[in-house]
């Protein structure tokens, strides 16, 4: 086991002169008190969240919601490096899909979302397939070409998306089912519940598809397109499929953002405003990383609502686009990306086997 | 192998979701009374929407205050705000005065849902209110469940108007084939034999509301419509209604897209009788046009303080003079109009719903703004404000005098509710 | 036939104002290999400081001399303190720097000169009797303006890049700036150099289009006109400047047509139908009209 390690000379990083670490070895007893530890902290999060003041658990909700939309445009844009500024279609794409199918066939809301992913899948595919030929920034115009013509496509169709004037999804359409046992009033708990269900299961997603082939395939494409295909990845492939998986993530959220929104109107969420609002997020979150969605989510939707309370009107736009840059200049890899490589300057987690690993007895506790 | 699993997996889980939903369809009761009536029935919280209100009546506005669009907000919100100040100076609602705040909603409808829930929740809000019609749209339902009342918002959507659905609200906005009845009354006075109407539309929902409207009104008159085009691009946009050879344009526009669409067809010669709906009365987007602007007609129902006819009338000195006592920083703007208006409307809901049996409670302040039939002092004489017909009940035509760079009266108000 | 000159030069019009922005897109792009998102609302500042310039009494080609050089001013310090500081480290962190300008500078129009809509002169005169007559067509004086604009900043541009030293050292440092910098280039200088003419171009451009922008001088004037400038820069292959004009020229042309003369799409769907055009080119030609093609080594 150990003979196949030469890791000195791979990762000469990992050997800081004069500088303690914590050393974590996988599967050791450290190692299962640090996630147990962790899964604790995130449980209890929630707990503490649903005991929020419904107003605030709204908020809550939505910043779940843009983290969804945000994982999903991370799969595109974060592992596979294809810019996209066309994810609020994407968005759009599962809002109305079950906005349209609750308001004109009745449905439950419950029932479309397999319908809103599938759909995001399907339209996420088809903006993918261009990328085959067109690469780079000239990528970014298949993007703003659908980021523009989504609003006015549903404009267009009237009669089934109510134009410009919007769709309502009626409030009633949108208490808790019976089963789970949560009376209407806790509508803004059962909403939380299922956006945070709907995230969690994304984040899963992600977390396997970036440890699997495609995931690895998709890094490839990132790093270098060419080198890639001449080690045999199927570039076009993989990045068609980026892109369907990047619309089913995407148009999830925007089922979980009709539902808590209960209004859908072109003009609102879905233009390319919301796709650049998406985009910062992910930046500033920290692209490719696994938690960078719910950081860079959270700091879309709260740094204005704390702005708003030290300077009102237009200089909150002012100081808002000023933080962006400095949070920028202080993290470029984004907050997850820096706390990530500051955690590592400090906590040295190796597999069992590791050259590092053999001597635990002697580390200090 | 595993994409038959994957598949295999979704369709079971389909089927688990529409068992454990008991469903596929909504039952949805219908959760909504019969028309004109307010009851507390579904109410998350139906006590508090009938405990007296005392000291102070919370009003909650949120209305741009950032982005394109705060300019105007800001005079409206400072109309409203200045009328707040002068009902509280008069001694409010039997004693209770109007404590009136307003937050940024970005135009956007995910900040103006949270900031309504926010509001009503952290502030303790007994009103709530907003503009535009996707704000609207978020907000509407959650003040109902609530039982918070949500006045004279601001959308030219017909949907909101219906009671029986929303029964917790009203708008101040007049609907909008009300207007456009006006506009094709007005056409039909000026061509008694009939005419050809090309619409230039606005890409956004006031255009396509309007466009909608008009053609409804016109039905069954002499008056056709027979060129429709896009003014996102205004030059192309007048090209092609210039080749329609229409009698009449109607811009179905907003805001600065009149000014682009004056100047468009000046600029390709073409020299129709020009009707704009009335988010195009201001007097900023008529003036640069120079004269190809000259007698486009616009339908207004608030008093132009600056024109003659009203300067002198004691609606508008008394306005003045409250405004100045208020510190209305500019009083004179259509704007600040709007926003007094509006501050009339809810002056008016306030006082007679303190008068009511059950004294000022948020119930009382809803059935007293259904019933609300009035004529707010800064509207034009003859035109009310009707809640149960849809707000406003008629227009006034006004027509732009290109050499005096103002408007002038065109004519009688259209009286239509 | 009338209809059809009309349209033609409405076309023109608004090709040549997607075009003029589109070059300061192009030349950024030569220098640093980015788009700027911050180049529409860096010109409409510097436009609102031509107005003010204008309302102080001052005639309007004043006002346009210091939006010019103001543009540049503020071109070359967004490089120098914003841009190159994070370029380094990742292109992500350029696009957010990039964004962040865009609100920062658009909220700050608003913090100063308030959300009303203003009117700003135009160059050559523009009043309903200033035109020149071709057939029932108009060409007025803002238009001539544009077009005018338009072939002097690509010429300007041409005689830099083809036949000036600077224009050398920024052609050698948008090929390879590693080897510009052995070859005794000053690569950061002449960064700096491209964004401040790019300002400077952007900011000509929105004095010259102003007086004939929809929004006329507001906060909403960029932001339409940007997106097809946008999309005119990539269309014509983002490092070609006659690339920029003529995919300008066509994307205005395509609106005016397919507004004018397909009724279906027209209604609704313009701009739709105009990206998925401009979609299916590049499906052609990936690397737009006239853009080069990169080669690539494994």
């Amino acid at each position: 086991m150990t003979t196949t390690a030469p890791a000195p000379a791979v990762e000469p990083a990992t050997l800081p002169r004069g500088r303690r670490r914590l050393l974590v070895v996988a599967g050791s007893p450290r190692h299962t008190v640090l996630i147990t530890a962790s899964w604790l902290v995130v449980a209890l999060l929630v707990v503490l969240a649903t005991g929020l003041a419904d107003y605030q658990l709204g908020r809550v909700t939505n910043a779940v919601i843009i983290a969804t939309a945000i994982v999903g445009l991370n799969v595109v844009t974060g592992y596979t490096g294809l810019l996209s500024v066309g994810h609020s279609a994407l968005l759009g794409v599962g809002a109305y899909t079950t906005g349209v199918l609750v308001v004109k066939l009745n449905l439950q809301p419950m029932i479309t979302i397999p319908v809103a992913v599938v759909a995001g899948v399907l339209v996420g595919a088809f903006v993918g397939l261009p990328t085959i030929r067109i690469r780079g920034l000239y990528l970014a115009m298949v993007t703003l070409a659908l980021a523009v013509a989504f609003p006015e496509i549903l404009q267009a169709a009237t009669g089934l998306t109510g134009g410009a004037a919007g769709l309502v999804v009626s409030v009633r359409y949108l208490f808790p089912p019976e089963w789970t046992g949560l009376t209407r009033a806790q509508r803004p708990i059962w909403m939380f519940l299922l956006s945070l269900t709907a995230l969690a299961v994304c984040m899963l997603i992600v977390w396997w598809m970036q440890r699997s082939r495609l995931g690895r395939d998709m890094r490839a494409v990132r790093d270098h397109e060419a080198a890639a295909e001449s080690f045999g990845v199927n570039v076009a492939r993989t990045k068609v499929v980026a892109f369907a998986l990047s619309g089913g993530i995407t148009a999830l959220a925007g089922s979980m953002l009709a539902m808590y929104v209960g209004a859908l109107s072109p003009a609102g969420s879905f233009t390319i405003l919301k796709a650049i609002e998406l985009l910062s997020g992910l930046i500033l979150g920290g692209v490719a990383t696994q938690l960078g969605p719910l950081v860079g989510a959270a700091v879309v939707v709260y740094l204005p609502v704390l702005l708003a309370g030290v300077v009102n009107g237009q200089g909150a736009g002012v100081l808002f686009g000023l933080l962006l840059i400095v949070i920028v200049f202080v993290m470029p890899e984004g907050i997850v990306g820096r706390l990530n490589a500051g955690w590592r300057a400090r906590v040295e987690f190796v597999p069992r086997g590791h050259p590092y690993a053999p001597t635990p007895r002697r580390e200090r506790a | 192998m595993r994409r038959r699993l994957a598949l295999t997996a979704t369709v079971a889980a389909t089927c688990l979701l529409a068992t454990a939903c008991g469903g596929i369809t909504n039952t949805g009761d219908t959760a909504t009374g019969p028309a004109g009536s307010v009851t507390t029935d579904g109410c998350t919280d139906p006590a508090a929407a009938t405990k007296p209100i005392t000291g102070a009546v919370k009003i909650g506005w949120t209305v741009p205050l950032s982005g394109p669009f705060q300019g105007v907000w800001t005079l409206i919100n400072d109309g409203f705000g200045a009328r707040m100040k002068a009902f509280n100076a008069a001694g409010g609602a039997n004693g209770v005065t109007a404590d009136f705040f307003t937050t940024d909603s970005k135009l956007d409808p995910e900040v103006s849902k949270a900031m309504g829930n926010e509001m009503v929740q952290k502030d303790g809000a007994d009103i709530i209110s907003t503009t535009g019609t996707a704000q609207v749209a978020t907000m509407i339902d959650d003040a109902a469940a609530a039982c918070v009342p949500f006045l004279a918002a601001t959308s030219s959507s017909p949907i909101y108007h219906d009671t029986t659905k929303y029964p917790w609200a009203t708008l101040y906005l007049p609907q909008t084939d009300l207007e456009t009845k006006a506009v094709v009354k007005a056409i039909e006075r000026q061509f008694p034999n009939g005419a050809t109407v090309a619409v230039g539309k606005s890409p956004s929902e006031t255009g396509s509301i309007y466009t909608d409207a008009f053609k409804k009104s016109a039905q069954g008159t002499n008056v056709k419509v027979v060129a429709e085009a896009s003014v996102a691009d205004p030059n192309a946009a007048a090209t092609t209604l210039k080749a329609s050879g229409a009698d009449v344009l109607f811009g179905a526009t907003s805001a600065q897209e009149c000014l682009a669409l004056t100047t468009a067809i000046g600029r390709v010669g073409w020299k129709p009788t020009i009707y704009y709906d009335t988010t195009c009365a201001d007097t900023k987007l008529y003036a640069p046009a120079g004269a190809a602007a000259d007698n486009a007609q616009v339908f207004k129902y608030e008093v132009l303080p600056a024109l003659p006819q009203f300067a002198g009338t004691p609606a508008v000195k008394d306005y003045l003079a409250a405004a100045k006592t208020s510190g209305l920083k500019d009083p004179m703007s259509n704007w600040s109009v709007t926003g007094w208006s509006i501050g009339e409307v809810y002056a008016d809901v306030l006082t007679r719903a303190a008068k009511s049996p059950e004294g000022l409670t948020r119930l009382s302040i809803m059935k007293a703004a259904q019933d609300q039939d009035f004529h707010p002092s800064t509207f034009i004489s003859g035109i009310d404000y009707h809640a149960a017909t849809g707000g406003v009940t008629g227009m006034q035509p006004f027509r732009w005098d290109a050499a005096a760079q103002q408007f002038a009266l065109a004519g009688d108000p259209v009286i239509i509710n | 036939m009338d209809v059809l000159l009309e349209r033609l030069i409405a076309g023109t019009t608004d090709g040549a104002i997607y075009a003029l922005i589109a070059l300061s897109l192009v030349v950024v792009f030569r220098g640093t290999g980015t788009i700027n998102f911050a180049q529409g609302e860096i010109a409409l500042f510097t436009t609102f400081v031509a107005w003010s310039v204008v309302t102080r009494g001052m005639p309007i080609w004043v006002a346009l001399l210091v939006a010019t050089l103001c543009g540049f001013v503020i071109g070359v310090v967004v490089e120098r303190v914003c841009v190159r500081p994070v370029a380094k480290r990742s292109d992500m962190a350029v696009l957010i720097v990039l964004l962040g300008l865009f609100t920062a500078f658009n909220s700050l129009d608003g913090l100063i000169w308030g959300g009303d809509t203003k009117v700003l002169p135009s160059l050559l005169p523009n009043g309903p009797d200033d035109y020149l007559a071709a057939g029932s067509a108009r060409i007025y004086g803002d238009t001539a303006a544009v077009w005018i604009g338009t072939g002097v900043v690509l010429l300007l541009m041409i005689i830099l890049f083809r036949f000036t030293r600077t224009g050398l050292h920024m052609r050698a440092v948008a090929n390879n700036s590693e080897a510009a910098a052995l070859a005794g280039v000053r690569v950061g200088r002449v960064l700096s150099f491209s964004w401040g003419l790019a300002g400077a171009i952007g900011s000509a451009a929105g004095v010259l289009i102003t007086p004939l922008a929809p929004a006329q001088l507001s906060l909403l004037t960029m932001l339409t006109i940007f997106i097809s400038a946008c999309a005119a820069a990539l269309l014509g292959g983002l490092d070609s400047l006659v690339g920029a004009v003529v995919a300008g020229l066509a994307i205005g042309l395509m609106e005016a047509f397919i507004i004018g003369y397909v009724p279906g799409l027209g209604d609704h769907l313009s701009e739709t139908a105009v990206l998925t055009i401009i979609v299916i080119v590049l499906l052609v030609r990936p690397t737009g009209l006239f853009g080069t093609k990169k080669l690539e080594r494994v």
